[in-house]
C-alpha cells in the first residue's frame, strides 16, 4: 500500500549567524543542521506535517522559509521544495530549492543510508540607494555628494547544489552524515561588465550523534559537527535531553563564546511551543551584547 | 559675602556648560572636533573609486553635522588617543584589525577574497581630553 506523506512546514525565523542552522523550531523539526539527506530521518516524517512560527527580538535581519515535502515510502523517494527570504541591509536574497531524496536499506534493513540533492536557485536583489558610500561623505551634511560608483545590477541569478548523505541505523539509534554545500561555487557579480566578483563558498560539514536512553520515557542525544566554510573550520556540540517524548531542552555551543539553549513542550497533542536563546555575549560582534531569543509554536496537521 | 557665593555659583554653573562641551561636541561649530563618518558598503573590485575600494571610517577636522551614521569626538586638532577597528563576518570571526585610522579593510583575509555579504567593523575611539566611544557598525561589501 502507498503511503504518501505531506510534510508542511512555514517558518518565519530572525536572524541566525549560522543561517544554515534551524534554530529551534519544532523538536521533531529541529535538527542541528538542515540536511536534503534528513527529510525522513528518525522524527521528521514522524511529524508528518507541521505548521509553525517563530518570533524573535531580532529586527536587523529577517529570515523566513516555506517548505512543502512529499514523500513516497514505495519508492522511498522524497521531494522537497523550501523558498527562503533573507534581507539584510539593502540586499535581499531569495533562494528557491528542490530537494531530492532517496534511502537505501542495506545490511538486512536496518542499516538506512539516506542520499540527498538539494538543487537551488539563487536571487539577490539589490537597492543600491541605500548604500552609503566612502566617497558620498560630507563631513558637514552626511552621505550627500553623489557617488562615482558604477553600478547596474538590481538582480543578480545564479544557481548551485548541495549534496548531503546521513547513515543511520533502526536498532542502534547512530548516525552519521556529511553534506556538501554549493558545490559549484557559482559566481556571484554585481557589478556588471566589471568581471568583479565573487564565488560563493563552499561548505563542508560532517556530524555524528547517537542516541540513549538513559532511562524509561528519558532519552538524550548527543551529536558533534565539524564545520568547514570559507577559512573557518568550528566544532559544534549539541546535547538534547527528552523526557516522555513531550518536553525537551538541549544546549549547543561552539566550545568558544557562542551558545544556543533550547526549551520545549508538547502541551497537546499536535502541539509543540518552543523557547530558544541565542547567547552571545560579544561586544565586537556583529549584534554586540545583545543576546536574541526565538519562541517558536508549531502544530502537527495531520 | 552675599555676592562671593553668587560668584562662585556662576563660576560652577560655566564648569558645568564647559564641560557638556568638551565632553560631546554635538552640534556645536568646533574647529577642534575631529568627525568620523562610518560608510555601510564598500567594493573593492579595483574599478574605483578610491574612497570605495577599502573600508575605512572618512573623517574631518572642524565639521559639526550630526547624523545617525557620525561620531563627533573631541580632539586638539590630533587623530586621536586611541583608535581601533576590528572587522568580523556574519559568523563572528575576526577578518582585519588595526589601530591605525587610515588603514582600510581590503576585503581579504588570509590572502583570500571574502564573498558578498554583512560584515561587521567595532570602533574603539578615545579622544585626547575625552571618554571612549565604542561601535559597531554593520556594512556590506560588494563587488
Amino acid at each position: 500500500m502507498i503511503k504518501n506523506y505531506f510534510l508542511f512546514t512555514l517558518l518565519i525565523l530572525g536572524y541566525s549567524l549560522n543561517a544554515q542552522k534551524d534554530l529551534h523550531y519544532l523538536r521533531l523539526l529541529h535538527y542541528t543542521v538542515e540536511s536534503p539527506a534528513s527529510i525522513h530521518f528518525q522524527g521528521k516524517l514522524s511529524a508528518k506535517a507541521g505548521l509553525g512560527f517563530a518570533f524573535t527580538n531580532d529586527d536587523q535581519h529577517v529570515k523566513d522559509a516555506f517548505s512543502l515535502c512529499y514523500f513516497s515510502k514505495l519508492f522511498k523517494f522524497a521531494v522537497q521544495y523550501k523558498q527562503e527570504d533573507d534581507s539584510y541591509n539593502s540586499i535581499n536574497k531569495q533562494s528557491k530549492n528542490i530537494s531530492l531524496n532517496r534511502y537505501f536499506k542495506i545490511r538486512k534493513k536496518k542499516d538506512i543510508l539516506s542520499v540527498g540533492l538539494d538543487l537551488k536557485m539563487l536571487k539577490y536583489t539589490i537597492n543600491w540607494d541605500e548604500f552609503k558610500w566612502a566617497d558620498q561623505a560630507d563631513p558637514t551634511r552626511g552621505f550627500t555628494k553623489p557617488t562615482n560608483e558604477t553600478h547596474t545590477n538590481n538582480d543578480v541569478i545564479a544557481a548551485s547544489f548541495d549534496l548531503a548523505c546521513l547513515y543511520y541505523n533502526t536498532q542502534k539509534d547512530y548516525f552519521a552524515g556529511l553534506i556538501f554545500n554549493d558545490i559549484t561555487s557559482p559566481f556571484i557579480g554585481f557589478n556588471n561588465g566589471t568581471g568583479s566578483g565573487t564565488r560563493l563558498p563552499r561548505e563542508l560539514i560532517l556530524y555524528g550523534g547517537y542516541n540513549y536512553e538513559i532511562v524509561k520515557h528519558l532519552t538524550t542525544t548527543s551529536t558533534l559537527l565539524l564545520r568547514s566554510f570559507n577559512f573557518h573550520n568550528d566544532m559544534f556540540v549539541k546535547q538534547d535531553i527528552i523526557y516522555k517524548n513531550k518536553y525537551w531542552a538541549a544546549i549547543e555551543t561552539n566550545l568558544k563564546s557562542d551558545f544556543k539553549i533550547f526549551l520545549g513542550i508538547q502541551p497537546y497533542r499536535g502541539w509543540r511551543w518552543g523557547l530558544s536563546a541565542d547567547i552571545q555575549p560579544n561586544p565586537r560582534s556583529i549584534h554586540g551584547n545583545t543576546n536574541f531569543y526565538k519562541l517558536s509554536i508549531g502544530y502537527a496537521l495531520f | 559675602m552675599r555676592y562671593s557665593k553668587w560668584f562662585i555659583l556662576l563660576i560652577c554653573f560655566c564648569c558645568l556648560l564647559s564641560c557638556k562641551k568638551t565632553k560631546y561636541a554635538g552640534n556645536d561649530t568646533l574647529i577642534d572636533s575631529l568627525v568620523i563618518s562610518f560608510p555601510n558598503s564598500f567594493t573593492p573590485d579595483k574599478n574605483g573609486p578610491q574612497l570605495n575600494e577599502s573600508y575605512k571610517p572618512v573623517y574631518a577636522f572642524g565639521a559639526y553635522k550630526k547624523d545617525s551614521d557620525t561620531v563627533f569626538i573631541k580632539t586638539v586638532n590630533t587623530p586621536l588617543k586611541k583608535y581601533e577597528m576590528e572587522i568580523r563576518d556574519a559568523e563572528n570571526k575576526v577578518l582585519f584589525y588595526t589601530e591605525n585610522i587610515n588603514e582600510g579593510w581590503n576585503g581579504t583575509a588570509r590572502n583570500k577574497s571574502m564573498p558578498n555579504g554583512p560584515y561587521n567593523a567595532y570602533f574603539h575611539l578615545e579622544g585626547i581630553t575625552q571618554g571612549i566611544i565604542n561601535k559597531n557598525i554593520q556594512f556590506v561589501l560588494i563587488r
